[in-house]
């Protein structure tokens, strides 16, 4: 089988001369489909460059990075959006939900941009409000919501398209310990149901979830467990 | 993304900052209120006189002799006759004036008589208080009869009734047929305190055969030119060259038309400017909401939001506030239409047209105005919108 992700010698800067910051330098690895990979270092190790290259919303500056079998740096912007639309879920630390819609209107977004009919999105949210435990709050605004439950919304935000990856940064960092143990429970569900995730987290804890692991440090993989 | 999703984004975000919402608007609002207003009431306005010179007459002519040597020497009654048989003539009235004592028991007043033809009555649509206009038998027969201006009614009679009783033109006896209804016509306000007679009367009363002016009516606006020129030059193939005047309300008419155009420029001038004023305070406030909403459009971008998408969802903001404004502002325009009208006096009426045009105008303006802050949203890394604090 094919891998989902396949980076070779991936590499990030940012600006020129001698203000040049390196925020990935030289980054090889591959994740097969149903995998479940961690990504961990310290904060300014090029975690979050990572996965913004991942999820097609930031372009590396030198090296491969294959989803699927294309060749991303090859695509047009027009396909990445649709690479981030329906092939790619993201869960972000600070979840991210427009604070003006409701909670099921959060979930419904990202079908709104594949222009699913209205009618289909609802069927479709209510499965995963259903899913997530928050059939009674589908109609909360985030700002009513505890932090648990506004990721568990972003989660079924990023499950809305059938995605063939979930890329989490940090989706328990502004959780308490137990919130981010179910919410961890909830993604490991989803690897077993044949979710591909990629995890990006500082916690040891969190990272052993995941089937590998590779930490970063100054943008290089220093460790690699699998 | 459908048709229905840029709309209720839209919606949403204009609900949720009702107070900036109106402040943005208002500035479209009233300039396309503005422009309203100006159209209908210029229409309005243009209708009025044009209505006022029909009455009086836009069809009609009135011919002078262009004698200096005295007002009266030329034409005749004889000359109206045969005006009366050039192709395309309606009506020719014959005018002829003096002045003269007019008086009742101890009441006396110098007035102008005007000796004429029934055919004067009908050429002004004149309207009565009492009675009725001077009829062609009192021309035939020579009557001893007079219609009175109302003015001149009610100096000899007061309250009273006029019809039936006789007043006196210097000494001699007439019967009142008719009081003639001054209304509030704008070119006829300067004709008041005054009485008609039978032409034939009044030439044998003041031993006088000539008119002082002949008006003639056309059938329609169409054959005027014709009518203008046919009588013209039976009059000058028998009185000689230069001897004949002209005036016709053509002229009139275009000075109106030009002042009301000029009004109306200066107007539109200024809604034009309010409108762009109103434009630059869109073009504002999306900007503003631009930066206030990058972390938004991040995410949205993130979720599979294309450019397409983004341009799409800030120029229909755009185009709500244009349209918002547009609307409000024909509502308030007819609003000042109606007050207008009714402080001027005129008859005015808002265009579909008008209403049309402005809400094309706006939303014109909102898209834009709206054009140049959209385009910056939708180029936005999503990166760095997501980093935006």
């Amino acid at each position: 089988m094919s891998a989902i992700i396949e980076i070779r010698d991936l590499c990030k800067t940012y600006g020129k001369g001698e203000t040049c910051v390196h925020a990935l330098r030289g980054i090889t690895l591959s994740v097969q489909p149903g995998g479940f990979l961690a990504v961990m270092g310290p904060s300014g190790s090029g975690k979050t460059t990572l996965m913004n290259i991942l999820g097609c919303i930031d372009t590396q500056t030198r090296g491969d990075y294959i989803f699927a079998g294309t060749d991303v740096r090859r695509l047009s912007n027009q396909a990445k959006v649709y690479l981030r639309n329906r092939r790619i879920g993201f869960i972000f630390q600070s979840f991210y939900l427009l604070p003006t819609l409701t909670a099921r209107q959060n979930i419904e977004l990202p079908m709104v941009y594949s222009g699913i009919p209205p009618k289909e999105r609802h069927k479709k949210s209510s499965e995963l409000l259903e899913m997530t435990g928050l059939a009674s709050r589908a109609n909360h605004l985030p700002s009513e919501l505890s932090g648990g439950q506004r990721q568990r919304v972003a989660i079924a935000r990023a499950l809305v398209n059938n995605p063939s990856l979930i890329l989490a940064d940090e989706p328990t960092g502004n959780l308490d310990s137990r919130t981010g143990a179910d919410i961890m429970r909830m993604l490991v569900d989803l690897n077993k149901a044949g979710a591909t995730i990629v995890l990006i987290t500082h916690e040891r804890s969190v990272a052993d979830n995941a089937k590998e692991l590779i930490v970063l440090k100054d943008g290089c993989v220093v460790e690699k467990v699998s | 993304m459908r048709f229905s999703d840029y709309v209720s984004i839209a919606v949403h975000q204009l609900k949720k900052n009702r107070l900036r919402t109106m402040l943005t608007v208002l500035g479209i609002m009233i300039g396309i209120a503005s422009m309203i207003t100006v159209i209908s009431v210029g229409g309005g306005g243009q209708q009025m006189i044009n209505d006022e010179l029909l009455k009086f007459g836009i069809n009609r002519i009135w011919l002078f002799s262009n004698d200096l040597r005295g007002p009266n020497k030329l034409l005749t009654l004889v000359d109206a006759q045969m005006l009366q048989k050039v192709r395309g003539v309606k009506d020719v009235a014959p005018s002829a004036y003096e002045k003269a004592y007019l008086s009742r028991g101890g009441t006396k007043l110098i007035a102008d008589v005007v000796g004429t033809t029934e055919a004067l009555f009908v050429m002004e649509q004149m309207g009565y208080l009492e009675g009725h206009g001077l009829t062609k038998k009192d021309i035939d027969y020579v009557r001893q009869v007079v219609v009175l201006s109302e003015e001149a009614k009610d100096q000899l009679f007061g309250s009273g009734t006029a019809v039936g009783n006789k007043v006196s033109i210097n000494g001699q006896k007439f019967t009142v047929v008719g009081v003639e209804k001054e209304d509030q016509s704008i070119y006829s306000s300067f004709f008041s305190g005054k009485c008609y007679i039978p032409i034939s009367t009044f030439n044998l009363m003041f031993s006088n055969r000539h008119v002082d002016e002949i008006s003639v009516t056309a059938q329609n606006t169409d054959v005027l030119d014709g009518v203008v020129d046919d009588c013209v030059s039976l009059l000058l193939k028998k009185y000689g060259e230069g001897s004949i005047k002209i005036i016709n309300l053509t002229q009139e008419l275009q000075n109106a038309q030009n002042i009301l155009d000029i009004f109306k420029t200066v107007v539109s001038a200024v809604a034009a400017i309010s409108l762009l004023v109103g434009g630059i305070g869109i073009m504002n406030i999306m900007l503003v909401t631009v930066k206030e909403r990058t972390r938004e459009i991040g995410i949205r971008k993130a979720l599979g939001a294309g450019e397409h998408h983004i341009l799409g969802q800030f120029l229909a903001e755009a185009l709500f506030y244009a349209l918002l404004g547009g609307f409000l502002g024909i509502a308030l325009g007819v609003l000042l239409t109606r007050l207008a009208g009714d402080i001027l006096g005129i008859k005015t009426e808002v265009s579909i047209a008008a209403a049309t045009l402005s809400v094309l105008f706006s939303a014109t303006v909102g898209i834009v105005f709206g054009l140049m802050p959209a385009y910056k949203a939708s180029k936005l890394s999503p990166v760095e919108a997501l980093r935006h604090e």
